[in-house]
């Protein structure tokens, strides 16, 4: 008993001593990949996805990217997102606080879909590269005439060529 | 490779985020000058909006699943007038990131401010949100306390400014009491709210309402979610607005609220709800702040009101003189009053990120962008072997908080709350001093633990 907590203990303080880390051991953190977004506050299990009721949809991502996924009816495109480790972030966790887990819809999705409510539209306003194909992706929930949706993440950067933007140490 | 981020705030978690991503054998270290994480997330966003600190989570499961990459160094401030100098960083580190936050509140240039009565809308945060260095003292003395007495016994109060941070100000001030209770808002601000004689808080406005800085949403919030606060406006101005033609969908949609959600100035129904005892927001427009007189338990406010000239566009503005024509001036006697000008954008050194960067102004998630922006086109010579600053630490003494620190910090914190009576919110720690030990009892236990498993591995062998 007193080994094991001894030991669980230990485990933590060599996280405490992290200013040592190796180059090696950062190396292989970084094989592992970065994570970034948490799991959606009320996930689902994507393994678990009942196939005779599933909704096809497309995720293209910031570098083009496509991710062609099923989602349970009912679901958020944010929890599709965390669900299938595509990174939109949902900083307020689906409360309309945000905007960051904004997404451009295709035109007959975005027709398909109930006008957004004040609360949304007064969220998407203040989201970076707004179209008229902009939604909040905590907002929008997966039915089945949707499928076939394809959801497409805003860039995650400036445009440089339009703004003339270069960043210089100062 | 080691990067030092300097500044845990938002801009600095999402560099650290874009860093990781873009240099896949890199270890960033994150230099605070707080003891804690979180910056403006933690201090400046209301008590009363939960649902905006829930970035919180996402920030912290970023540095759990990446324990082995992320160094968190509380309580070490990096500057020119500080041990650590941007000049050490230069030698610890392959590169630097600064994501400091904002330089500065504005002010009202060519305006004396009176020592008492007259505070900035950041001040009110930092009070609200118990952040330890409003327990500075300064010539005047301590700051908590010189707001406390001025907002005790206030029944009148003025901020200068009509952006959200404004806003926030009058909410909390205005809003019931009650619902105050179970959000992280500083124990001592809440008792003094509780007894708080407040009538009215009026927001002034330099510019016409289509010019307001506020977002619809910090507006619609006020206007129609809150009981208890009647909030009123110059109608007539605003239907001047509404007839402007190039004004955006969201400015359509925030004058849409202010016609359609708040009562006339002029109306009978204002004066109705005066008389009922209901709290009021003022919604001041045209109206720019020239000089303060300090009197024994209040301030006049003189203000220059303009009206729109015939000539003018969009906001109002005469596009060839930037102003509008002067038409009288006011005085308006407040108990308290607040500067919430927004802020200037840093300045310092080195490649900068978020508030540090640019205008000292946006929301959370803009900090994403820019830190993708700025991490994305950097490239880093990899030429030395960079050391970092924890032997910099053991060798000076100075003492740091860990991320297991800050976890224990974390803890105490939530204990306190749920002592406190508050279901799910925190009663922070607003003593620098008080953090530290907290940290370094954790600190302590663990060497303790190491010894303990270090001899019992001993004897066994
Ligand atoms: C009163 C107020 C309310 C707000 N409310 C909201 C809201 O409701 N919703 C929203 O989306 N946004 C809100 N914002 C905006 C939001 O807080 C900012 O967009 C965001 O915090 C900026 O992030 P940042 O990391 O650049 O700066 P900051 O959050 O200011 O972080 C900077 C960090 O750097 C540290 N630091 C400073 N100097 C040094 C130094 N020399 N050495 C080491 N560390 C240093 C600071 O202690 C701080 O932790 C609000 C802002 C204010 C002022
Ligand atoms: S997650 Fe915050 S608005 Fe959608």
């Amino acid at each position: 008993m007193l080994r094991q907590a001894l030991l669980r203990t230990l485990r933590r303080a060599r996280a405490t001593a992290a200013p040592r880390v190796t180059g090696a051991r950062s190396i292989a953190a970084a094989r592992r990949g970065v994570h970034c977004s948490p799991p959606a506050a009320h996930g689902y299990d994507p393994r678990r996805v009942d196939p005779s009721t599933a909704i096809a949809l497309t995720f293209v991502d910031r570098d083009g990217a496509r991710h062609a996924l099923k989602a349970p009816p009912g679901a958020s495109l944010l929890e599709v997102a965390h669900a299938n480790h595509i990174d939109l972030e949902g900083a307020c966790e689906g409360s309309l606080a945000c905007s960051t887990c904004h997404v451009y819809l295709d035109q007959p999705s975005f027709d398909l879909l109930a006008e957004p409510c004040d609360d949304e539209n007064d969220m998407l306003d203040l989201a970076f590269a707004l179209t008229e194909l902009s939604r909040l992706g905590c907002q929008v929930k997966m039915n089945p005439q949707l499928e076939g949706m394809q959801v497409t993440l805003p860039p995650a950067t400036r445009n440089m060529a339009v703004d003339g933007f270069v960043p210089q140490p100062h | 490779m080691r990067i030092a981020v300097v500044g845990a705030g938002p801009a600095g978690f999402y560099a650290t985020q874009s860093l990781l991503k873009r240099f896949p054998d890199c270890t960033v270290d994150l230099i605070e000058r707080l003891p804690v994480p979180f910056g403006l997330v933690r201090y400046g966003v209301a008590p009363d909006h939960p649902a905006t600190k829930k970035v919180i989570n996402t920030f912290s499961a970023f540095v759990n699943s990446n324990r082995s990459r992320i160094n968190f160094y509380g309580n070490v401030a990096v500057g020119d007038d500080q041990p650590l100098k941007p000049s050490h960083l230069k030698d610890f580190y392959n590169l630097t990131i600064y994501a400091t936050g904002a330089a500065h509140p504005r002010t009202l240039p060519g305006v004396h401010i009176p020592s008492r009565f007259v505070y900035g809308a950041q001040d009110f945060a930092f009070w609200a949100n118990g952040h330890p260095d409003i327990h500075s003292t300064s010539a005047q003395g301590k700051l908590s306390e010189r707001i406390e007495r001025d907002v005790k016994g206030t029944e009148n109060v003025a901020v200068i400014g009509v952006g959200n941070v404004a806003i926030d100000i009058a909410r909390l001030l205005l809003r019931p009491v009650d619902d105050l209770r179970s959000t992280d808002i500083s124990p001592s601000v809440l008792e003094l709210l509780s007894e708080s004689p407040i009538k009215s808080v009026s927001l002034f406005g330099r510019k016409s309402p289509s010019g307001a800085a506020w977002t619809t949403a910090a507006l619609r919030e006020v206007v129609t979610k809150i009981p208890g606060i009647i909030t009123t406006c110059d109608h007539g101005l605003l239907r001047k607005d509404m007839e402007m033609s190039q004004l955006s969908r969201s400015k359509k949609s925030m004058l849409k609220v202010l016609s359609e959600k708040t009562v006339d100035l002029n109306s009978a129904e204002l004066h109705h709800h005066e008389h009922q005892g209901s709290r009021i927001l003022r919604l001041e427009f045209l109206k720019t702040p020239i000089a303060f007189s300090e009197n024994v338990e209040s301030v006049n406010l003189r203000l220059q009101c303009s009206q729109p000239a015939k000539d003018m566009v969009g906001e109002h503005l005469n596009p060839a003189t930037k102003s509008c024509e002067v038409r009288d001036t006011i005085e308006s006697v407040c108990g308290v009053v607040f500067l919430s000008l927004g802020y200037v954008g840093g300045q310092g050194s080195g490649y900068r990120v978020g508030w540090a960067n640019g205008k000292g102004a946006g929301i959370i998630g803009d900090n994403k962008w820019d830190a993708e922006t700025v991490i994305s086109s950097l490239s880093i010579p990899d030429t030395m072997n960079a050391v970092g600053i924890s032997h910099w630490l053991s060798s000076t003494g100075h003492r740091f908080v860990s991320w297991e620190g800050w976890e224990c910090i974390d803890a105490v914190e939530k204990k306190r709350g749920s002592e406190y009576g508050r279901k799910d919110e925190r009663v922070k720690l607003e003593s620098v001093e008080e953090m530290l030990q907290v940290a370094e009892r954790q600190a302590q236990n663990m060497n303790g633990f190491n010894q303990q498993f270090r001899t019992h591995c001993e004897s066994r062998s």
